[in-house]
């Protein structure tokens, strides 16, 4: 009957530990399907994006000099503005060299840092090229990550202009801080639309550059007298337009747009909920963008996937896998040399508490990345630390499990704070040993504590 | 107080930073990072001594507040000096990140030895 506990015990762990390093599978129609999920996978083990950010070497404009040094503004048919001529052909960069620095290098890697961050990216990569200012950003490939290059894309820069004559009147450099308005209103068939303003606060500088524009920038009512002498009221509007991003939002007179001392811009409206989320979503990704500043900079960007052959990745990870399995196997070992044959039967437990860890860190979806395998790797260690405090002590069984949470209570307040880290790489780890730790406890109630029992058992009739 | 319990953290917390000075430079976090990090682990720095307190206040208020508290406050000023002198950057590879974690989780799992260890001296006159 006892061997008959021992063998129930062993085999269920055994079926536990190849449901989770095999799989359990149930045949369907036409297929076998695996009812363990497969591993939710952090970046290193999925497709990625790299976006390139080079230095633009692009040419903004070619200036001619005359013979005595003056600027030619106009070119004149059938004048040859060449060397030959007397004349000197400057090419002028977007990039100026005096600004091509390191400082500049790294405010633009900053920049995009405060981006990734703000867009609320868990898991990326940047590297910068000190010598020439290129920059790498790898994203994991996901159903956003169209969406996030395009919001590193964008320039953070806002222009407020003569709608006439281009004059940049008021730039981002002013801007103190963005936030969001919204409001609602019916339209002209009575339907209720709601809209999302930018609400761009501007500094000292910047808001007494507003307050003379207003005063510009309006639309005047003059009488003015008509081809048969009668007068006539005529309005004209002196308008600015508004440059986001580098897209015109459109012109107005600037009265239109200054809602409390600070200007405000209609980014988006909707008449649905669905869409009203998405808009919101977009608005509050333009803020992020300009609240991340503008890059000192001019960069070509380059976005390319980098198709992760899953067969190769999955041996990747299979490494990660086999190490906290060799890691597990060891720990075994070193119970059979201190504790002979109650390490050996003991010794099963860590294999299976391993598996049972893994099927849990698959059922509830854990992001699966390098810091997790380290997660995994500390939960084994602190069940392997349990078992050999039970070997060594004659206690009671259920007084100890509560002694070690509590010596664990420390680790584990760190491990529940940690897991609501923004980085997925910081996350993953508190995630995995927040569940290592609750199996360590029901596992250890279930099957350690039915296998120490029948040891007692089995030396109180050895006695 | 063991020297080692103070020690292996600290060398933790500096080979985290060591990594900085590697060839590659692979950024994964910044300034931000560097916040979020340094405030989750003073909540658990808190959280901990509250709980260390309840547990064993009778083992001296002092001595408690000393060894939860205050060391491991220092290990967060010098990972802050740190990150301000390496320029408040993570490098190298999301690993290291989780070394500074470990730091902690290896401090106080000393300390929770040390502390539940049988006091030799009280053990003797009893």
């Amino acid at each position: 009957m006892k061997k008959l506990k021992l063998i129930t015990i062993e085999l269920l762990l055994l079926i536990l530990t190849a449901m989770a390093f095999l799989g359990f599978y149930k045949k369907e129609e036409y297929r076998v399907r695996n009812l363990i999920p497969e591993y939710k996978q952090g970046m290193n083990y999925t497709d990625q994006r790299l976006i390139t950010m080079t230095v633009s070497d692009e040419i903004k404009e070619t200036l001619i000099y005359d013979a005595e040094g003056n600027l030619v503004e106009e070119e004149k048919e059938g004048i040859d503005y060449t060397e030959e001529n007397g004349y000197k052909r400057v090419e002028v960069k977007v990039n100026d060299d005096s600004i091509l620095t390191e400082e500049n290098y790294e405010k633009v890697k900053n920049i995009v840092l405060n981006r990734l961050n703000g867009l609320g990216i868990g898991e990326y990569t940047v590297e910068l090229d000190k010598a020439t200012g290129q920059i790498k950003i790898r994203l994991q490939e996901t159903d956003n990550t169209d969406m996030w290059a395009y919001y590193l894309n964008q320039s953070g820069k806002l222009e407020i202009t003569d709608a006439e004559t281009g004059e940049v009147l008021l730039d981002e450099s002013h801007i103190k801080d963005v936030g969001l308005l919204y409001g609602s209103n019916l339209d002209e068939n009575g339907q209720n639309v709601s809209y999302i303003y930018l609400q761009i606060a501007f500094d000292k500088d910047g808001t007494a550059k507003l307050d003379e524009l207003s005063k510009v920038y309006i639309a005047t009512t003059e009488e003015v007298e008509n081809e048969d002498g009668e007068k006539e009221e005529t309005t004209t509007e002196k308008k600015v337009a508004i440059y986001l991003n580098g897209t015109n939002m459109g012109s107005t007179v600037i009265t239109n747009i200054i809602y409390n001392d600070a200007v405000a811009l209609c980014v988006g409206s909707a008449t649905d909920n669905d869409e009203y989320t998405e808009q919101s979503e977009n608005a509050t990704n333009i803020v992020k963008i300009l609240r991340s500043g503008t890059f000192p900079i001019e960069y070509t960007i380059k976005d390319e996937e980098i198709e992760a052959y899953s067969s190769k990745l999955d041996i990747k990870f299979k490494y990660y896998e086999i190490a906290v399995l060799i890691l597990t196997l060891a720990l075994y070992i070193v119970l059979i040399i201190r504790f002979k044959e109650r390490g050996l039967i003991t010794g099963n437990l860590l294999v299976g508490f391993l598996a049972a860890t893994i099927i849990m860190l698959r059922l509830t979806n854990v992001v699966m990345t390098n810091t997790a395998i380290i997660g995994i790797a500390l939960a084994v260690i602190i069940d392997y630390m349990f078992l050999i405090q039970i070997l060594k002590s004659k206690g009671n069984f259920n007084e100890m499990l509560i002694k070690h949470f509590l010596n664990w209570t420390p680790t584990y307040i760190i491990t529940v704070i940690i897991a609501f880290s923004k980085m997925t790489a910081i996350s993953s780890f508190g995630m995995a040993l927040i569940w290592g730790a609750m199996i360590i406890y029901i596992y250890n109630l279930i099957f350690t504590k039915s296998l120490i029992d029948f040891l007692k058992e089995i030396k109180n009739e050895k006695k | 107080m063991k020297k080692s319990r103070i020690i292996i953290p600290s060398i933790m917390i500096i080979l985290y930073f060591f990594l900085a000075f590697l060839p590659q430079e692979m950024q994964i976090g910044g300034k931000d990072v560097i916040i979020d990090i340094f405030l989750k682990m003073l909540i658990a720095i808190i959280a901990i001594t509250i709980y260390f307190i309840v547990r064993f206040h009778k083992k001296g208020l002092g001595t408690v507040l000393i060894n939860t508290l205050v060391i491991p406050v220092c290990f967060e000023i010098v990972f802050l000096l740190l990150a301000i002198f390496t320029g408040n950057v993570i490098y190298g590879y999301s690993i290291s990140v989780i070394l500074y974690i470990l730091a902690f989780i290896v401090y106080y799992t000393m300390y929770m030895y040390e502390i539940n260890k049988p006091d030799k001296k009280q053990s003797k006159k009893n």
